[in-house]
Parts: structure tokens; C-alpha cells; sequence
């Protein structure tokens, strides 16, 4: 549905440039949903703002079933955008102010060239299914509450009849008690439509919960990308591991061995040689003198289902030398 | 009664309505400098009928009387009532600078509206010539172009034309920044997203905020333009003797103050004074409600 194939995105930053996103393959499976994870810094809203167009790729295609979106423009651009909606993390920054919930969704429902009196009633259907009823018609954003915001940015994002929804952090700017009637709006409505999403968050447990596949990005570069649950439940890369490790755990196994990170996200400026991430591996370099490949040469992702960007993938590496080196 | 009944307190007060309830809410510094401006403006708007201007008969036997009953600001040098004067010159200083500021609105959100929504070179070429309009003195400047251009049209729209020149500048900045700000906005985004075009962004998204921001100039502006018409006046420069304006009036009365006549000063300058202190308090109070950094945290 929605494919990125080898995309960059490269930002200037004072006199010089950095890539945000570096040769990025990605596939949103039709009717599925795809998960991307990383932490802050890691390019993933870049990735859903590539794709969305808001900024332009440096290099690389992004793909909208057969047609290129990024090589459309104009009038082009337009009509195509309808097909892919953005629903936005803050969704106190998503809403104009100024117009009221009905004007802002019988807006995104017109593109797809439903008359007035349509566009209104589609805008009444999306209203009663998104649980904020016909009375938020005529009132305004700031009469509702952030989870109810939310659901006025899916319905406006439903509303121009989308084959793909990027929701970007979606949830992160909810309270728990209403991530979880949010995360589940979007399920459903994705059964009822067959939406194809691209979900990004850094919130392992809500990817896990809402997607088919996932990626893991490390500063601008798929490391990791499978089955959700193979990932997460036997991850390859040292960083999808220290990820799921880093995740508090009530009631987990005492004396369980677990990857911690040193340090912060480096600078995208000054990226590391070699494996990106090499300075922080709990497995490469840093802990064995040994494996100098790691900060010679970038590994590249191996081929199949589950794939890894990494000298020493886990499943290779046996646990009593993961263990050996803590 | 009760203390149950106390404790509901029944507001017997009739409820206020619409605009009325609005001007209830206001601090209450706000509320009296809109009453001041108000009264102002109602004087200068029948400032004819209230008391006719009589600029041709002087007279000599009342020179210089102090304030009374049948000429409430007294008289000036030549017997002319005060209260008529000032009445009209504050018409006539409002006029200007009221037209001045408009002018200034309209070139400053024009420029600026243009530099933000196009961006790119034409942003940076323009703003390069609003910072060489912003390196003058305002008004040293201004004050040149009064010279230069009073011949040509009259003083009336010299000194309107020379504050609009020099003051169009911080309108512009307000706008294109906020113009920038916008275009970045995530509802504005998905409103590109979801198929908007130019014009519609345009309109239902950025006009609606910018229109905002310029009436906040367009207030900000007024007492900067009384100032300055009243500043070329004083410096006789502005209007001509024949037609009273606010700093014609503080510039002949240095005369009477120094033969004893103080209210020939106070009561032209009070007026001044108290007219842009209010506006002033107004449009700083419109300011802090439309402070860019309390709406900063809204954004992404």
C-alpha cells in the first residue's frame, strides 16, 4: 500500500547537513498495520512526515500503491494526499481554533468530491462512530478534552476516505486512562474501513498492541524490522533488546539478564563510523576489543521476514556470551 | 435567614448580556481606559455641535483668563476659548493618526503577509528593506518627509504619510512571523493534508489569526502616531496655526505659560496624555492575551 523505498531525508543544520533518515525501505501491508519504534531523535516522525510530503525526500521513492507520491506535484499532490490522512501527536496543535469541529471534518470529506449535504453527512456518520455525537457539530475544539480531540482528528482524517492513516504518536499526548479507548477507536474503525496504518510510537507496549509488523530505527536506519511478535519476542539486534529490557516489568523473573544502553542518542551530525551503533552495543566493540568490524564497516539488513541490521545478531551470539559480558 | 440561604447568595443583579458581559470580565485598568476612549472619541466625533470652532474672532479683552464656568480650559493668548480648541484639536489629531495607522496596518500586513506566505528570496529580499526602514529614526526621518512632501499634498496627509512610512515596519515583522509560525502548525498541516488549497489555507487558516495580530498593531500604533503628529506640530511642522491640532496647542501655550497661563499647558497636554495612556493600556492588555509564547505550548 504505502512503500518507502530506499528513502532520505537530509536537513541543513547551521552550514552543514545531516540525515535525519538515511536509506529507509519500508512496507505498510494492505488493511495492516506497521509499527516503527525508536527513540526520540530516531527519525520517525521524519519518516511520517517524508511520507506525508510535509517535507521533501533528499533521495529515494515513496509510493502510494502504483503511483510515486513524491514525484507529484501541484494539483497532482493534492488530490493524491487525500489518500494518505496524518493523524497528528498533539491533537491540541491539530485543531484549528478558530472552526468548529463540523466546518474542520466536512472540509476533509469534501476532497473526495462529495457534494455539501454529503460531505455533512458523512461528517454526522464519523461524529456518532467516533463516540463524540451529532451536538460536537457546532462547538469548537476547545470545548473537548485531548482524548476527545483525538477523536476528532480521526474522524477528519476518515473523512477524506484514506487508504493509508500515518498516526503519528497518536497517543502520547493522552492520559493513560484514554490512550487505551483511543488505540481501540483505531482498531476498530481500521476493521470496518481496511485502512492500512503506519503507527509510530516509542511506546513498546502500544505497538505491540495495534501492529501486525514493526521497525525498529536507530538514528535515521532500520535496524530491526518483523513480525511483531517474533521481535518482540526474541529480538535480534542488541537495540531492539535493550529496548524491551529498559521496559519496567511487574513480576518479572528475578536475576533475568538484562542489556542496558550507555549514554544518549548520538548526534546525527557526527554519526558514529561503522555500525551507528556501536558506541552504545551492550555486544560489539565497546565490550569486546575484538570486534573491530563493528565500528569499521555499517552492516547492512539480511534478507527474509525478520530482518537484522547487525554484525552479531542475538539468535547468532549465543546468551551465555551475552551473559559473559555483563 | 438561614445560613443555607446565606450560602447560596442570590445574585439579584439583573444578568448582563452580550457585549456587556464581556466589558464586566475585563481587568478593571482596561475597563476605565475604554470609558476614557470612548468619552474621547464621542467629544471629537461632535466636537462641531458641542462647541462650534471660531478661528476668526479673537478677543483681546479676555486674554489669558483662567478657567470658568463659560470657558472651562480657560483662554489662550489672543482671548480663543480652550475647551473649543482642544475639542477640535484632538479631532483633528485623531483623524491623522488614525488614518496613519490604518496605512500603517494595511502596508506593514501587506509586506509582511507577502514575505511570510511567499518566503524564500522574495522573504529575504524584503525583510532586508524592512531592516533598512527599521535602522532610521523614526523621527528624523519622518520628519523629512514631512518637509518633502508638504508642499506636494498639504499637512494634513504629509504627517499621515510620513508616520504611516516609518511605522509600517513592526506591523510587517508581527506578520510574517506569524504567518511563519502558522504555515508550520499541525492544523494547518492537515489541512493541506486532507486536500486544502493555497487559497483556502490561506483564508480560513492564516487571515483569521493574521487579521488578530493587525488590529492588535493597528491599537498599538494610535498613540505612537498621536505622538509623533503631535512631536512635527510642537516642532511646527505638522499642522498650520489655523488649524488646531493637539501639539499645535502644547506649542503655542509655552508662551502663555511663562506670562503665568499654566492651563493654556495642562489642559491640551492632559488630554494627550490621558488619550494614549488609555489606548496604550488597552493595546498592552490586547497584547498579553495574544502573547505568542502563551500559545508556544500548543505547538508540536
Amino acid at each position: 500500500m504505502l512503500r518507502l523505498d530506499d528513502v532520505t531525508v537530509r536537513f541543513r543544520a547551521g552550514r552543514g547537513w545531516f540525515d535525519a533518515v538515511r536509506g529507509v525501505d519500508l512496507e505498510v501491508p494492505p488493511g495492516g498495520t506497521l509499527g516503527l519504534v525508536g527513540e526520540s531523535g530516531s527519525g520517525k516522525s521524519t519518516v511520517a512526515k517524508a511520507a506525508a510530503g510535509f517535507v521533501p525526500v533528499t533521495a529515494g521513492r515513496v509510493f502510494l500503491g502504483d503511483m510515486e507520491l513524491s514525484a507529484q506535484r501541484g494539483r497532482a499532490l493534492r488530490s493524491a494526499r487525500r489518500r494518505l490522512q496524518v493523524v497528528f501527536q498533539d491533537p491540541y496543535a491539530s485543531l484549528n481554533p478558530r472552526r468548529s469541529v463540523g466546518e474542520i471534518i466536512t472540509q476533509a470529506a469534501s476532497t473526495t468530491g462529495r457534494t455539501r449535504v454529503e460531505s455533512e453527512r458523512r461528517t454526522h456518520e464519523l461524529l456518532d462512530r467516533t463516540g463524540l455525537g451529532a451536538r460536537a457539530f457546532h462547538r469548537y475544539p476547545h470545548e473537548f478534552s485531548g482524548g476527545q480531540r483525538q477523536r476528532i482528528a480521526i474522524a477528519r482524517a476518515l473523512a477524506a476516505d484514506p487508504e493509508v492513516i500515518i498516526a503519528d504518536e497518536p497517543t502520547s499526548a493522552l492520559d493513560v486512562s484514554v490512550q487505551a479507548a483511543v488505540l481501540e477507536l483505531l482498531r476498530e474503525l481500521q476493521e470496518e474501513t481496511g485502512v492500512s496504518m503506519l503507527f509510530i510510537s516509542h511506546n513498546l507496549a502500544v505497538v505491540r498492541a495495534v501492529a501486525q509488523r514493526v521497525a525498529v530505527m536507530y538514528l535515521g536506519r532500520i535496524v530491526e524490522i518483523g513480525p511483531s511478535d517474533q521481535v518482540f519476542s526474541s529480538p535480534e539486534h542488541p537495540y531492539t533488546r535493550t529496548l524491551l529490557d529498559a521496559v519496567p516489568e511487574i513480576g518479572g523473573r528475578p536475576g533475568r539478564t538484562r542489556l542496558a544502553l550507555g549514554d544518549d542518542i548520538p548526534d546525527p551530525r557526527f554519526r558514529p563510523s561503522g555500525c551507528s551503533f556501536h558506541t552504545r552495543c551492550p555486544v560489539g566493540v565497546r565490550c569486546d576489543p575484538e570486534r573491530t568490524v563493528c565500528s569499521d564497516e555499517e552492516p547492512t539488513l539480511t534478507l527474509g521476514d525478520h530482518m537484522v541490521a547487525c554484525h552479531f545478531p542475538l539468535s547468532v551470539t549465543s546468551r551465555s556470551a551475552v551473559n559473559g559480558i555483563e | 435567614m438561614t445560613a443555607f440561604g446565606l450560602l447560596r447568595t442570590p445574585d439579584r443583579r439583573r444578568p448582563l448580556t452580550g457585549a456587556a458581559r464581556r466589558v464586566a470580565r475585563l481587568p478593571g485598568a482596561v475597563q476605565i481606559a475604554t470609558g476614557i476612549v470612548v468619552v474621547l472619541l464621542l467629544a471629537a466625533l461632535f466636537a462641531p455641535w458641542l462647541r462650534p470652532m471660531d478661528t476668526v474672532t479673537v478677543d483681546l479683552g479676555a486674554r489669558l483668563t483662567p478657567p470658568s464656568w463659560s470657558a472651562p480650559m480657560g483662554t489662550d493668548t489672543v482671548g480663543r476659548d480652550l475647551f473649543t480648541l482642544v475639542l477640535h484639536g484632538l479631532r483633528v489629531s485623531l483623524l491623522v493618526s488614525a488614518a496613519a495607522a490604518v496605512v500603517a496596518a494595511l502596508l506593514g500586513g501587506a509586506i509582511g503577509g507577502l514575505a511570510g506566505a511567499v518566503g524564500g528570496k522574495v522573504d529575504a529580499i524584503v525583510m532586508r528593506i524592512v531592516d533598512v526602514f527599521a535602522a532610521q529614526n523614526h523621527f528624523l526621518f519622518g520628519l523629512l518627509l514631512v518637509v518633502l512632501t508638504r508642499p506636494l499634498f498639504g499637512s494634513v496627509v504629509a504627517v499621515t504619510l510620513s508616520v504611516a512610512v516609518t511605522h509600517w515596519v513592526s506591523t510587517a515583522r508581527i506578520v510574517r512571523s506569524e504567518i511563519l509560525s502558522l504555515r508550520s502548525r499541525p492544523f494547518v498541516l492537515a489541512s493541506i493534508n486532507a486536500g486544502a488549497s493555497r487559497l483556502h489555507v490561506a483564508r480560513r487558516h492564516l487571515l483569521p489569526h493574521v487579521v488578530q495580530a493587525l488590529a492588535l498593531t493597528f491599537v498599538l500604533l494610535v498613540p505612537h502616531a498621536i505622538f509623533h503628529e503631535s512631536g512635527y506640530s510642537f516642532l511646527g511642522l505638522g499642522m498650520p496655526p489655523t488649524r488646531a491640532s493637539l501639539g499645535n496647542l502644547v506649542a503655542d501655550s509655552q508662551r502663555s505659560l511663562l506670562l503665568g497661563g499654566w492651563w493654556a499647558t495642562l489642559f491640551p497636554g492632559g488630554v494627550l496624555f490621558v488619550f494614549c495612556a488609555a489606548v496604550g493600556t488597552i493595546g498592552a492588555w490586547g497584547r498579553d492575551r495574544l502573547d505568542p509564547r502563551s500559545r508556544s505550548e500548543l505547538e508540536l
